[in-house]
């Protein structure tokens, strides 16, 4: 008797084990890999969704050939373009290794929420992808492969990396994209990449500088990476490099001579807000650096005189540059620098009092950046 | 539990071996020499090994076990000294070697199975034994099993005697109880008991006298017959109790507070109450310096969970969580495993099983093809099923880390304990991924939360979690702020030093 019982329950639990077994599982060998996705709006206003795929044999030492293939499928929806990509390809298309996410021009015209959105709803998408504007189509920056790395993704990751670590563009993925876009008092900027040549032989994928955003939607002004990356500075955010060569005289021959590179040691940058009886705006943004000269060919540094003046010119020009930084984002109407995040801290009776899209462009903005050279290099 | 209990279920007959207990009896001596001869004959069953021998005309017997005593011991011990006495004048008392007297003819018998000579002199109803027992024993060599770097390289050997010789030579004291049991019905096993009177739990040492009484059985080959009798849980799979040959670890476990039960025959001491932590101590960790020993401490904890988890945590991957492959790892594990064609829990499972079938081949055979087995299982087979696209080659790495790991447990109870846990970890993560293995683990901790041993959390000191006494778990702090015993055993005396480093550096 009880061993009858006994074998009916081993019995049972061996039959839960080998029917209901291994039903939610999903095999890494029969996922199609996506490393990198691209997304553009036809002319008849459908979504047009670019994959690259990455294939791999193996060989007798551990991997052997990589190629990557690029599919492209249309769709109402990025949702309905993606399974209308999973219809071409053998597999199942899997993008929870997703390294790299760009986004056409056309797309980020209009609001690029509903495109992301497939992003952010499910839950195995790779949050910590990165995300990218292309200057043309998203789908030619895809398809451009270079000779040395065949895997156009790891191209652009690798790209958008090493321009986070010199500053040219803020560390953010699309995670914290996500964060920024709904918040009323701050906008975010996305890297611009660019094919760059005109003639697609000799082109290569680069970054262009940082698109400029308001709410949702891209508004055609770029910074240039050097700007870019004093506006990382003026944003208490720099990278782990920060390095900007400026032209500090005119008449020197050669032509070189004119030119001072330098690297950031420390930044400080201060935003003091004034706020008027009548709601009058006035924000005094003050930058300190300090500098190391890596490259002075003129020299003189030993010189205090000439020390000073050079400190001096350094401050004078980053201080005009930083305005014109400060023009084109109140231009495009972005609040990259989150104002309007401290507006709606510390004077919420005038942020509710105002209306912020209206009145950002109006603000005042005083700009001041303050260089001093601290280190002049090993031998001088 | 109950269900297994009732269906392994004891059968009560304590009948069966009336018979062989008939020495326990008395029987008288006949004066007359042949009846007693006859009488032994009889009870042993006509032994073809047994010595007799009439001396002095025949007014003497010497009976003995020529396959148990030293022939020259009994020349030495018997012979000779009756040779040189008068012939009508058989003086016992006076051989320097004087014999034990008994008037229990049984007693004789227990004696001559011992390797005793008897002596039986015409006319008196009474008997002498002398001890000619022969010795044939193996040096006491380091155990193959557990052998250290530094240290002692003593190991216990076959002979009980010996092997408590090795205990007391290491603790001169007064404390040290031994006793000596006999168990096995039919063999008669001396098995010895030994702990520190004023250390060990009475609780203790009362339930291991009570359990090794309840001992029925008619045989006790190893320590591992005495270790199933006593044990708490024997549907566990953690031992209950450490076996060891080495006498420095039985001396400090005894200081423990600990109890050592040795088995005559066999050069395996159990040691009882122990903890899980106790399976991954070694001597080695003491005879070093303590930042050597914790660091070899926290490698071997380590290769524990290695051991237990990485196989199903490659295997959870790859067939629910590949998101958590690094970037730069995705495509050369794709590589490996896209051409596989069967689903990673066959692959995890036959890549175990292949190693525990080498290893198996490996133990009983001589050392020359045990290596041959080993490479050609090892090397071959692991080349060969990569090539031909059984199993990938990421796998081979993972199962070969995971049985590396396993061979770090000094203890080779524990090591199969943690060999046979692969298992179910591997089903429960092909099942259920990570929330498998979750439940898995959740599963062994709650058993090693409840196991004891002889009263004694198993667990401990995690749980019941004693602050204090994790210094000599993950880390091995150094000998002098070791200044209490563990509590886990309930030691009588909690302290073990006082300040051993008072004085000043100068």
């Amino acid at each position: 008797m009880i061993t009858k019982r006994l074998g009916q329950l081993i019995l049972l639990l061996g039959c839960l084990i080998f029917t209901a077994g291994c039903w939610d599982q999903r095999l890494f060998k029969e996922a199609q890999l996506v490393l990198s996705g691209g997304t553009d709006l036809t002319d008849s206003g459908k979504i047009s969704m670019t994959v690259s795929l990455p294939y791999v044999r193996k060989s007798e030492q551990g991997m052997g050939e990589e190629s990557v293939q690029i599919i492209s499928a249309h769709g109402n929806t990025p949702r309905e373009a993606r399974m209308n990509i999973d219809k071409k390809i053998p597999g199942n298309l899997d993008a929870s290794k997703m390294k790299v996410v760009v986004l056409g021009k056309k797309v980020t015209e209009q609001k690029i929420y509903p495109v992301l959105d497939v992003f952010y709803r499910n839950p195995k998408s790779n949050l910590s992808a990165l995300l990218a504007v292309a200057e043309g189509p998203a789908k030619a920056i895809l398809s451009k492969d270079s000779a040395d790395t065949p895997k156009v993704s790891d191209y652009l990751r690798n790209l958008l990396k090493s321009a986070e670590t010199s500053s040219i563009i803020p560390t953010q993925n699309i995670q914290d994209v996500f964060s920024v876009m709904f918040d009323p008092g701050k906008d975010f900027m996305l890297p611009l990449l660019s094919l760059g040549n005109v003639d697609i032989e000799n082109s290569i994928n680069n970054i262009k500088g940082l698109a400029i955003f308001s709410g949702e939607q891209y508004t055609g002004e770029y910074l240039t990476p050097e700007q870019g990356v004093l506006f990382q500075l003026m944003d208490n955010n720099k990278g782990r490099r920060a390095r900007l060569t400026k032209k500090i005289s005119e008449n020197r021959d050669p032509e070189i001579l004119n030119y001072i590179t330098i690297d950031v040691n420390t930044v400080n940058s201060r935003m003091d807000l004034k706020v008027s009886d009548n709601n009058e705006i006035t924000v005094d943004l003050t930058t300190d650096l300090t500098v190391k000269a890596i490259e002075y060919p003129k020299d003189q540094l030993t010189n205090r005189k000439e020390f000073n003046k050079l400190n001096e010119s350094l401050s004078k020009s980053f201080t005009q540059e930083a305005d014109k930084i400060i023009q084109k984002l109140q231009e495009a109407n972005s609040d990259a620098l989150g104002i309007g995040r401290k507006i709606i801290a510390f004077h919420h009776d005038t942020w509710e009092a105002l209306e912020w899209e209206e009145t950002y462009p109006e603000i005042t903005i005083n700009t001041k950046v303050n260089v001093e050279l601290v280190q002049r290099g090993i031998i001088h | 539990m109950k269900l297994l209990k009732k269906f392994l279920g004891k059968k009560e007959d304590n009948n069966y071996m009336k018979d062989y207990r008939n020495l326990e009896d008395t029987k008288q001596i006949s004066s007359k020499l042949d009846d007693n001869l006859s009488y032994i004959q009889q009870k042993l069953n006509h032994p073809s090994d047994l010595q007799k021998m009439y001396l002095k005309d025949g007014k003497a017997l010497l009976v003995y076990l020529e396959t148990l005593s030293d022939q020259d011991k009994v020349n030495e011990k018997v012979i000779l000294p009756l040779s040189k006495m008068d012939n009508n004048q058989i003086q016992i008392k006076n051989m320097e070697s004087t014999g034990k007297q008994h008037t229990d003819l049984h007693e004789g018998i227990k004696q001559l199975l011992k390797g005793h000579a008897l002596l039986f002199i015409k006319g008196t109803p009474e008997l002498y034994t002398f001890n000619a027992t022969a010795i044939h024993n193996r040096s006491v060599d380091e155990p193959a099993n557990e052998k250290v770097v530094r240290g002692s390289h003593e190991g216990f050997v076959e002979n009980i005697i010996i092997n408590i010789n090795l205990i007391r030579k290491r603790i001169e004291s007064t404390d040290l109880a031994v006793r000596y049991y006999k168990v096995g019905e039919r063999s008669n096993t001396n098995v010895g008991v030994l702990f520190m009177q004023s250390l060990a739990d009475p609780e203790v040492v009362k339930k291991l006298d009570e359990r090794l009484k309840w001992i029925t059985s008619d045989t006790i080959i190893s320590p591992g017959y005495v270790e199933e009798f006593i044990e708490d849980t024997p549907s566990s799979p953690f031992p209950q109790m450490l076996n060891t040959e080495r006498p420095d670890g039985v001396m400090s476990d005894l200081m423990e507070g600990r109890v050592a039960v040795m088995v005559e025959g066999s050069p395996t001491a159990l040691i009882l109450p122990v903890t899980l932590m106790a399976f991954y101590q070694t001597p080695d960790d003491y005879n070093g310096r303590w930042i050597a020993g914790s660091y070899l401490r926290m490698i071997r904890l380590l290769s524990f969970f290695l051991a237990v988890t990485l196989p199903a945590f490659y295997t959870a991957i790859i067939a629910f969580h590949f998101e958590f492959i690094p970037n730069d790892l995705v495509l050369p594990i794709k590589a490996s495993i896209d051409d596989i064609a069967y689903p990673p829990i066959l692959e995890a499972l036959v890549m175990v099983i292949t190693i525990e079938l080498i290893r198996e081949a490996g133990v009983r055979l001589p050392t020359p093809v045990g290596q041959t087995i080993g490479i050609v299982g090892g090397l071959i087979i692991g080349d060969a099923v990569v090539r031909a696209g059984l199993i990938s080659n990421v796998m081979i790495v993972i199962i070969a880390t995971t049985a590396i790991a396993s061979f770090v447990v000094p203890s080779n109870e524990m090591s199969t304990t943690v060999r046979i846990l692969i298992y179910p970890m591997i089903l429960s993560a092909a099942l259920l991924g990570f929330v498998g293995i979750t439940f898995a683990s959740m599963i062994i901790l709650i058993h090693l939360c409840k196991l004891e041993s002889f009263g004694t959390p198993y667990f401990s000191p995690w749980a019941p979690l004693k602050w204090n006494e994790l210094k000599d778990t993950f880390i091995r702090v150094p000998v002098w702020k070791m200044n209490q015993r563990p509590s886990d055993t309930q030691v009588e005396e909690l302290n073990r030093q006082r300040e051993s480093r008072g004085w000043k550096k100068t």
